[in-house]
């Protein structure tokens, strides 16, 4: 009779990483546009 | 297909996750790391007893963790869980995992973490499946 349970583990992490300011830091790449229209188009 | 029951992934969760509070000197630990553990760029201690009682397999941070200073500045990829502080010369590793932004063991809001930055832990659960 063969009986094979190997144990594997599942882990399920959340965590947040703040800037130094305090706000949360994330890994999307938000373009934040300071100035008007015609600067950017400078 | 071998099955285990509840009460035997309970067993066999909190056996595990106890095993964090067992070192001699100082809490659990756990460390984010680069690939291959090159760098500890956070590290945090757990609560005395780290995790609550398994229920339904699962056991659950006894409450959120952190470091208030980030140690180095990288890329995070992995995290490894001591049953005390690794410096103190006697730490045993218990489980690792991978850290990323989705779909990893630990996912944290960003990955890329610098110096003196916070980092908190919010969730860490660990799960013995039935099969």
């Amino acid at each position: 009779m063969k009986l094979e349970m190997p144990i594997k583990i599942k882990l399920n992490g959340k965590g947040v990483v703040y800037k130094k300011d305090g706000t949360v830091k994330t890994d999307n790449k938000e373009e934040k546009v300071n100035g008007n229209a015609d600067n950017r188009r400078s | 297909m071998a099955t285990l029951t509840t009460a035997a992934r309970n067993a066999a969760c909190n056996a595990i996750v106890d095993l964090i509070d067992a070192g001699v000197s100082a809490n659990g630990r756990l460390e984010i790391t680069t690939t291959g553990g090159a760098s500890v760029l956070a590290s945090m201690d757990f609560a005395a007893t780290a995790y609550g009682a398994a229920s339904s397999g699962t056991a659950s941070l006894s409450g959120s963790i952190s470091d208030s200073s980030a140690d180095n500045t990288g890329t995070a990829a992995e995290f490894h869980v001591y049953d005390e502080t690794v410096a103190a010369g006697s730490g045993n590793e218990i489980f690792s995992g991978t850290v990323g932004t989705s779909g990893a063991d630990l996912n944290l809001t960003s990955t890329s973490i610098v110096a003196t930055e916070s980092v908190t832990i919010t969730q860490l659960d660990v799960t013995v499946p039935a099969s």
